[in-house]
């Protein structure tokens, strides 16, 4: 090790420096991530029953008293404690004093033991006049050794997570694991104002200019998208309107054992999106190719307008041109058309059969959304370059050669892109099947998103509780998605897409 | 270091309130019950300023709202702040308005709604209210008002029934119209149909013999299988007759009614009325306006000759718009079948005060001043039903000039001398003359206190259909609230749904379908039925 400010060779353990007298420090460590994550498992398992009632979830009930969290603590004021050593320490951890941090964990650990032995937690039993909920308080003690009404009680994944988050958080303290990231490149570090082994403030201020720039859409996407995240907490809420209150993994055991409207949607959501999107990429590629063949300019152009156009509409115009288009009464043309050539004998209810409403969904989305598909794929076209073609058009390629051995491959990369960009975005489909479907074909049609806007809207209570849980559930598969993606957009392109 | 912890402070702590905001949810509410009241009603004042959130049954923006505010706030010296969400969005806004708890003090609300948010404690009980009220006391009301103002009796917070909300008029329900020419057509005359009880056999042949003398693909064409609010099934209700589609109080305890026998019979009758070409395919997702064109049109092979529409007013709107369309627009409004007994009423909507109002001390204000002086039986219940005068309706000598829709259609003009009630161009849409204002005139609960002005107005047409269904109607059942119901009835109804509209369309047989709704929803059914019946107890 050498001296920071005379670059003298330092003996071990020195506390100065012999030649300068300049006190020598500990050299700084990286950011301990793990111990960052311990945190945050922390922050998590605060969210999470720390005790559980044993009693079985049934369809239609919403038990009383059925899991206690800092949620439903009568003291909300220890779960901010908590928060406030938490941050704290994940703060220490960024400012690489990680004693703190570990103190910081304890202290967090402390308001957590604190709270599950020494306070009263709420039940709800009822509402009251005004909008309210009635409550009775116990303790945790209590309800795990007398239980309350008929039910028993049991240690809940929120206490095993919470320690879980402990250790990592101060054991993470000791394992700095970006070292193995890094690379000693044999450069000053003062060249390398972007790359890992520069110090993030010293980052911000040499491209300060750049996140200047960037401020107004880090404020926006702050309020917009991170903002509302904090409503993730209603998953774990029963909702009484404007007064949710605390069920734990309620929410979570029904839509994973109960629900058969949940799943259905589930499988409907990635049938229709996975089909859609081959059909959708693998048919603008071929629009593509014949549009690229066509050497009439004006006659490309019009072409292009006139398959670019659908996109524009509305689902609601393209489902009404459909549903005229396809009616079964004697003005359905479709119809009509296949009764007179005798190919049918009684109309088909294209868009109220489960038979025949899906291939109908995929027909309106190929119509609506091909012509714009292809806008990436002739872009690409247009770069190869035109040498190619005229030395195959030499060694004696005709069209169909030429396609095969210079343009698909040349398209591959951008269809490989398009592909993975487009599957990271699956679980969204809402407004396409929303529009187009009917109870008729409920079972083959409604997705996650019409599942989720029918529960809110369609009567009832709006169960944003419930509903805020299958949405946390199809972010995590939308994660998985993207991450799946990006670690095979890195295999087949060398670089992600995150 | 100093500089250090002073940055980790301010950082700490601004990051703590954000995250902290997550803990905002656990906030604990006050618990306990208030005790009720005793109001000295003579003494209750004006209110001051409140919030009203009405749906587009009173008249809209585009409509002449203004006038009419400005004529009310003149009539009752109220300072109203008017909220008015889009008519088709409107629930949609006002779950939105409760769940963020920025209530209004005074919310239109449907029979559903009523129930559920003063389940949750967001009403405020009118019980004593109007039972001192000058409407209630004043000798003017209808004879089914106490019956039309019981569906407002529900369940409170408190478990205890209570009046949460006012109907100033009657639910109004559906009857059947059928076209006179197509009577004829298919050899029958008005006579065989008019003033007359059929069973469902008769009921059937005719509308079999109506098919096969119409070049049309049916004859009915409904918005939709089953209606989407209480009773469900007025649109299709020969074909329901006395089928419940959802759970009601049969002898002591509720059952669920889609489950039943009467269910699965008319389940059977729609899909071989849609076998047999009678009803519609095209009914599944169909919208009323939909199914309204298809009465009207002007093309054979898609017009209907039966529909089932509202009764009053509407009976003289399809006549009108049949004309409009140069179409035969001879009707006929007929009994409800033997089998069906009588036409469904359906429940009205209620004005509901909020607790937001109760804790700002405005409740009983806004009752006294303007829930209580909707039907006074003059000026205001004037406002309330035709709208403001000037912009709505009038009563001085003048010459009033429709629009004409498209050139070349003939002009329409009406003289009236002075003093004589008349409506005036909706100035919505200046071809049409308006037809009311929030209150129908014939679905009023109360009377005027002499002659009603605008009595001329109303055309025979609307007097004697609205009699027809006064006669032959009752008013439908509401059901009680609870968590229970409201947690499953959404996926219960969709399960319902779908069974109706596979069976309709022929893609399961009744047996088939019933019992993937046995296996889907049997239990949240049975969770529902055990709560309601724990009502009971």
């Amino acid at each position: 090790m050498q001296c920071k400010s005379c670059n003298t060779e330092l003996p071990k353990n020195a506390k100065i420096c012999p030649k300068c007298g300049e006190k020598v420090g500990k050299p700084a460590g990286n950011l301990k991530v793990i111990s960052i994550i311990g945190f945050v498992i922390m922050l998590i398992a605060s969210m999470l029953p720390f005790v559980q009632s044993n009693e079985a979830v049934l369809d239609g009930y919403v038990p009383k008293g059925f899991a206690f969290s800092f949620m439903n603590i009568t003291v909300p004021v220890m779960w901010y404690l908590f928060i406030l050593f938490i941050v704290a320490g994940i703060l220490c951890v960024v400012a690489k004093k990680e004693i703190f941090s570990i103190i910081c964990s304890v202290g967090a650990t402390i308001v957590w033991a604190i709270s599950f032995f020494g306070f009263t937690y709420d039940i709800v039993v009822g509402k009251i006049t005004g909008g309210g909920l009635k409550k009775e308080y116990t303790t945790l003690m209590n309800v795990l050794n007398n239980g309350y009404g008929d039910n028993t009680y049991h240690i809940g994944c929120g206490t095993y997570i919470m320690i879980i988050g402990l250790i990592v958080a101060i054991v993470g303290v000791f394992f700095d694991v970006l070292k193995y990231f890094k690379k000693d490149l044999g450069v000053d570090a003062k060249y390398l104002s972007n790359s890992l082994n520069q110090s993030l403030g010293l980052k911000l201020y040499y491209y300060r200019g750049f996140y200047l720039m960037y401020l107004p859409v880090l404020i926006m996407i702050l309020i917009f998208n991170y903002w509302p995240m904090l409503g993730c907490r209603y998953a774990f809420t029963r909702y009484v309107i404007g007064n949710p209150y605390y069920v734990g993994l309620y929410h979570f055991q029904i839509m994973l054992t109960n629900d058969t409207f949940f799943w259905r949607s589930f499988r409907n959501t990635l049938i229709l999106s996975i089909i859609k999107l081959i059909l959708n990429t693998g048919a603008a590629v071929i629009i593509s190719l014949l549009l690229n063949e066509i050497v009439n300019m004006p006659f490309k152009k019009t072409v292009q307008t006139i398959v670019y156009l659908p996109h524009f509409m509305s689902w609601v115009v393209i489902f009404s041109v459909f549903r005229m288009l396809l009616s079964v009464n004697s003005s359905g043309v479709i119809n009509g058309f296949l009764i007179g050539a005798g190919l049918i004998k009684d109309p088909i209810n294209f868009l109220a059969d489960v038979h025949y409403w899906r291939g109908t969904f995929y027909v309106m989305n190929l119509w609506k959304d091909t012509g714009w598909g292809t806008v990436l794929f002739l872009a690409t076209l247009s770069g190869i370059s035109p040498d190619l073609y005229e030395a195959a058009q030499i060694d004696g390629a005709n069209r169909f050669k030429r396609l095969i051995y210079i343009t698909l491959p040349a398209l591959a990369n951008t269809i490989i892109t398009v592909f993975i960009l487009n599957l990271a975005k699956v679980m969204n489909l809402f407004e396409s099947v929303f529009v187009t479907k009917s109870p008729a074909v409920d079972s083959v049609a409604s997705v996650l998103q019409t599942y989720v806007y029918d529960k809110t809207f369609a009567g009832g209570n709006s169960d944003y509780g419930y509903t805020t849980s299958v949405g946390l559930f199809k972010s995590f598969v939308g994660m998985i998605l993207v991450l799946g993606c990006n670690y095979a957009s890195k295999k087949v392109r060398g670089r992600g897409i995150v | 270091m100093k500089k250090t912890i002073k940055k980790l402070t301010a950082v700490g702590l601004t990051l703590t309130s954000v995250m902290g905001l997550v803990a905002c949810g656990a906030s604990s509410s006050n618990s306990g019950s208030k005790e009720k009241k005793t109001v000295d009603w003579a003494s209750v004042e004006k209110p001051g300023t409140f919030k009203v959130m009405a749906d587009g049954t009173v008249v809209k923006d585009t409509n002449g709202a203004d006038a009419f505010y400005s004529q009310l706030e003149e009539l009752t010296g109220l300072d109203i702040e008017w909220v008015r969400p889009e008519h088709s969005a409107y629930y949609d806004q006002v779950a939105s308005t409760f769940a963020s708890g920025d209530l209004p003090d005074v919310v239109l609300l449907s029979s559903d709604y009523l129930a559920l948010y003063a389940n949750n404690g967001y009403l405020w009980d009118m019980t004593d209210a109007w039972a001192k009220s000058e409407t209630k006391n004043s000798g003017r009301l209808i004879t089914s008002a106490d019956k039309i103002e019981a569906a407002n009796v529900v369940l409170g917070a408190d478990g205890e029934e209570a009046m949460y909300g006012f109907s100033p008029f009657r639910g109004n329900g559906c009857c059947t119209y059928v076209k006179t020419s197509w009577l004829e057509k298919a050899g029958l005359s008005e006579a065989d149909v008019k003033d007359k009880t059929l069973t469902y056999s008769e009921y059937y042949d005719i509308l079999k013999k109506m098919k096969a003398a119409s070049s049309s693909d049916y004859v009915i064409s409904a918005p939709g299988w089953i209606g989407t609010e209480a009773p469900y099934t007025n649109y299709l209700p020969e074909f329901y007759q006395d089928a419940e589609y959802t759970f009601y109080l049969k002898g002591d305890e509720y059952v669920d009614g889609f489950a039943q026998d009467e269910m699965k019979a008319a389940l059977q009758r729609l899909q071989d009325a849609v076998k047999d070409g009678i009803i519609d395919p095209s009914t599944e997702g169909q919208t009323t306006a939909q199914a309204r064109n298809k009465f009207y049109s002007t093309d054979p092979s898609t017009e209907s000759g039966v529909f089932t529409y509202w009764a009053g007013t509407w009976a003289d709107t399809l006549k009108t718009n049949l004309a409009n369309k140069k179409l035969d627009d001879r009707l006929v409004a007929i009994y409800p079948i033997k089998e069906l007994g009588s036409y469904t009423e359906r429940l009205s909507t209620a004005w509901c005060i909020t607790s937001a109002a109760e804790q700002s001390g405005k409740a009983e204000g806004i009752f006294k001043y303007f829930i209580d002086t909707m039907l006074d039986g003059g000026d205001v219940q004037m406002l309330w039903q035709y709208g403001a005068k000037g912009t709505h309706w009038d009563d001085k000598a003048e010459t009033v000039t429709l629009q004409t829709a498209k050139a070349g259609d003939a002009v329409k003009s009406y003289t009236y001398e002075e003093g004589k009630f008349h409506f005036l161009p909706s100035p919505e849409d200046p071809t049409a003359l308006m037809k009311k204002n929030h209150i129908d005139p014939v679905l009023a609960i109360a009377t005027f206190k002499g002659e009603d002005p605008g009595a001329s107005s109303l055309t025979d047409v609307v007097k004697d259909n609205f009699e027809m269904f006064s006669n032959h109607s009752d008013v439908a059942k509401p059901l009680p609230m609870t968590e229970t119901l409201g947690n499953n009835i959404t996926d219960i109804n969709k399960a319902r749904n779908e069974v109706i509209s596979k069976v309709a369309l022929g893609t399961w047989s009744v047996d088939e379908a019933m019992k993937y709704y046995h296996d889907t929803v049997d239990s949240k059914a049975d969770a529902v039925i055990k709560s309601l019946n724990d009502l009971l107890k």
